[in-house]
């Protein structure tokens, strides 16, 4: 088994001004499917959303506010999963709900230290 | 878990209208899209996490310290727009200068009560006045508010964008009325 860390990004919302309704259809895709890849015993951890405040440190000192200024994407949370294979977890990402938000998921495997 | 599931929009109903009406008051009335930007914002970010994470131990209070933080952001990053709220500031004493967001049972009923006055302004009609108060009081959303009038979207979205903007021009103060 190896560990993949799933990287959810997207775009902004322009318009976020979502009825009750439309806050319950966000919140049951992601219980979910949080949910089914923890009963499948591949959730190896259930990560976190990030904030969307947030800074840039580059060399020299020179720190910019957030995150938002000059990308397109915005990474908004991860999780980690454990799987068989990176197409096993690529499979898994497939339904993650941030793509029905307009946003993608990257992959990536995880280097182990005890191989 | 059907009590899980209803809790975000039982929340959106009982809070976004308490968040919005205390930021409203705060920020005054001319920057009220703001104001509900930064509510609706705070909502959507629960929606996801909650999801993600679960639902956190106490989730009122999770929603306020999420709007505080939001509104606090929000003024330090628009320093132009700091300056012209806080010249324009209707509450001058020192806590709302260091920018503490009063989320307190008091100043919530206060500011909804203030909010009541300041949308049922007699300078807009009636439909005006109800619809603003379904979606900022009570919480509605604009497809809602168009199935209540049997109406559209667009209809909705055009009269509540009106009302704001003459409430806007007719600069309506968040306060009580004067006694008469």
């Amino acid at each position: 088994m190896k560990e993949f860390l799933l990287l959810f990004r997207s775009a902004p919302s322009g318009d976020p001004k979502p009825s009750p309704e439309q806050l319950q259809n966000i919140t049951k895709p992601w219980q979910d499917w949080m949910g089914s890849i923890a009963a499948q015993n591949k959730l190896a951890n259930p990560g976190n959303r990030l904030d969307f405040d947030g800074a840039t440190v580059r060399p020299q000192n020179v720190v910019t506010d957030g995150p938002y200024a000059e990308v397109k994407e915005i990474l908004g949370g991860y999780i980690v999963v454990k799987t068989g294979s990176l197409k096993e977890a690529i499979e898994l990402a497939k339904g993650c709900p941030i793509l029905n938000m307009g946003g993608n998921v990257e992959v990536r495997g995880i280097v182990e230290m005890n191989a | 878990m059907q009590t899980r599931q209803q809790l975000i929009p039982h929340l959106f109903r009982t809070e976004y209208s308490k968040i919005t009406a205390v930021l409203v008051k705060l920020f005054g009335f001319e920057h009220i899209e703001i104001a509900e930007d930064i509510a609706s914002d705070t909502f959507l970010l629960a929606a996801e996490t909650w999801g993600m994470k679960g639902v956190p131990e106490n989730p009122v209070a999770w929603l306020y310290t999420v709007a505080k933080n939001r509104a606090k952001d929000h003024l330090k990053r628009h320093k132009i727009f700091i300056e012209k709220v806080t010249a324009g500031l209707q509450r001058t004493d020192p806590e709302v200068r260091e920018m503490e967001i009063d989320l307190s049972e008091k100043n919530i009923v206060d500011s909804q009560l203030q909010m009541m006055f300041a949308i049922c302004h007699p300078a807009i009609p009636p439909e005006a006045q109800i619809g603003l108060s379904l979606r900022i009081l009570c919480g509605f959303g604009i497809e809602e508010i168009a199935d209540a009038f049997l109406s559209n979207k667009e209809t909705i979205n055009k009269r509540l964008f009106r009302a704001k903007e003459k409430l806007r021009k007719e600069r309506v103060k968040i306060e009580f009325p004067a006694p008469t």
